[in-house]
């Protein structure tokens, strides 16, 4: 008896240009979306609120999310309130805040330390205030977005408030060099490779990267609607089984190099070449470097203790109120269940490959 | 983008400012006040107008265009999931005109505004002017509908105002005669 040839499902599935959709580029290009049977076309979109509507129409099958996007999509607070999960997270770390070089030496160029920097910004802030001169500008991606919360998290904890003492403002990725190069912003906190990209085009300085903040905090998860992963349970398995595969591909040895040039050669993001070879390798780039955590041991594996915090901070800004089933919540937006099974369907890593990385 | 002006101009609408995605959005928004935006779903300025809504309700809220051909399924889903948007289909004037109406009629719904009733009256008042000089036209030139209204339209774009008031003074000059 002849073989029938397995039909591939084919998948749309949205990303933004940021180096850790990365996960993404190796899936596809090292073959292991063709090798669970999924025949994926990755579709470059302009915002992450796009994004979120595409997916919800149907337009898109998946999609890179940023990490609390789900848990605001079951919350209706992010104005549509379509039920959305994630079973893998396909980055942690990878982001910085950086300020202009004006701000940078207004505050004596700080060293790379959360606390001696939040004192520096504290004394040029008090000062501006005392002249009388506007407030500065602070930019991050999306409200519901690690970024977001990291950015103010730091802010607060400097004596800083945000809204009252600095206006902060949500400006998309590719276009947060213009802003801070024109001076309508001050400084941001987003993902690699945009803040090294202001320091090879000279027009800003990083002050940390965000792992200083919060060490090893989901960034990027991959969402699906919750209707979706149910009419489409096995091919869902199939898909978290890939970039479980592409993640682990990602931590060994020499393969960051080549994933970098993946990056470069696939044109999705028009940043510096130098700025994308060196956000995933993090060599030569000391205490600045992004540090991207892609799938170490059970690294991809989505954590409570991330959406604990997310919905935390939610509160703390007042992007929600009333109570909160925050386990049925949890567990409805991180399906970790899913992920154990898929981890079953991945193949491991060929004999021979060293895990040239371990989780911090 | 002239069509789009165009058949906001037609429709009544004042277009304030026309914006690139690397212009500064924050500032334009403040020193235009508009009262909504229209911006194309792929558009990255997207997160930052969404995030203003959130941080005041009374900044304007984005109205999201679908440029590319959709279809039907994609738009049913697309307004069942609540999205703010509404698919141009292919950029046909003819057919943006309603679509960017009901996105506004929507809008202000949404808002809740006071405003909303006296403006859907005018634009009641302005639909059966506008019916009864295409009429008019229809019958003096001896030309089809279509063929009126684009004349009216026409009329409209090139005086620079309302397709309503272009009907009003032809049903006025008809009556003088």
């Amino acid at each position: 008896m002849n073989a029938t040839p397995v039909k591939r499902a084919r998948l749309r599935i949205g990303m933004l240009p940021l180096a850790d959709a990365v996960p993404l580029l190796v899936a596809r290009d090292m073959g292991f979306f063709a090798g669970q049977g999924l025949d994926v076309t990755l579709s470059l979109e302009g915002s992450w609120a796009g994004i979120r509507d595409k997916l919800a129409a149907g337009m898109l099958d998946a999609a890179q999310l940023l990490a609390p996007m789900p848990l605001a999509a079951n919350l209706g607070a992010d104005r549509l309130g379509v039920p959305m999960e994630a079973a893998i997270v396909l980055s942690r770390n990878g982001s910085s805040i950086t300020v202009s070089n004006e701000l940078f030496l207004a505050m004596g160029s700080p060293p790379p330390d959360p606390v001696a920097a939040g004192q520096a910004l504290w004394r040029v802030i008090e000062a501006d205030r005392v002249a009388g001169r506007p407030r500065r500008t602070f930019a991050h991606v999306f409200p519901f977005s690690a970024h977001h919360y990291l950015l103010r998290d730091w802010l607060d904890a400097a004596g800083i408030e945000p809204d009252r003492d600095v206006d902060v403002v949500v400006i998309p990725p590719p276009l947060m060099l213009e802003h801070l190069r024109s001076g309508r912003v001050d400084g941001y906190c987003v993902g690699a490779p945009w803040g090294m990209a202001a320091e090879i085009e000279g027009v800003g300085r990083r002050l940390m990267p965000t792992h200083l903040l919060r060490m090893d905090c989901a960034d990027k998860v991959l969402g699906v609607t919750r209707e979706w992963a149910m009419l489409n349970a096995q091919t869902h398995l199939s898909l978290i089984a890939a970039l479980i595969e592409a993640g682990r591909w990602l931590e060994q040895a020499d393969h960051r190099e080549q994933a970098a040039q993946m990056l470069v050669d696939s044109r999705l993001i028009a940043a510096p070449h130098e700025s994308l070879l060196r956000a995933l390798t993090d060599e030569g780039d000391g205490v600045y470097a992004p540090r991207f955590v892609f799938g170490v041991g059970d690294s991809a594996k989505p954590r409570h203790e991330d959406a604990r915090w997310f919905l935390s901070q939610m509160r703390r800004w007042d992007q929600v109120n009333g109570p909160i089933d925050v386990d049925a919540l949890v567990q409805s937006s991180h399906r970790l269940g899913l992920y154990e099974q898929a981890e079953s369907l991945a193949r491991a890593p060929a004999a021979g490959d060293v895990v040239a990385r371990c989780l911090h | 983008m002239s069509l789009l002006d165009s058949a906001l101009s037609a429709a009544g609408h004042e277009v304030v400012g026309r914006l690139f995605d690397t212009d500064d959005i924050l500032r334009a928004v403040d020193r235009l006040a508009p009262d909504i935006v229209l911006l194309d779903v792929d558009s990255p300025t997207r997160d930052t107008l969404e995030s203003l809504g959130q941080i005041s309700r009374d900044r304007p809220r984005p109205i999201v265009l679908f440029a590319q051909k959709s279809d039907s399924e994609t738009i049913r889903r697309a307004m069942r999931a609540g999205v703010s948007a509404y698919v141009v289909d292919g950029m046909n004037p003819n057919r943006l005109q309603p679509v960017i109406e009901v996105a506004i009629a929507r809008f202000e719904e949404f808002q809740g505004m006071r405003r909303e009733l006296e403006n859907a009256k005018i634009k009641l008042a302005d639909r059966r002017d506008v019916e009864k000089a295409k009429g008019l036209l229809m019958k003096r030139r001896g030309v089809n509908e279509d063929v009126a209204y684009e004349l009216m339209r026409k009329m409209a774009m090139d005086r620079n105002i309302r397709l309503g008031e272009i009907a009003r003074s032809l049903i006025a000059a008809a009556e003088l005669l």
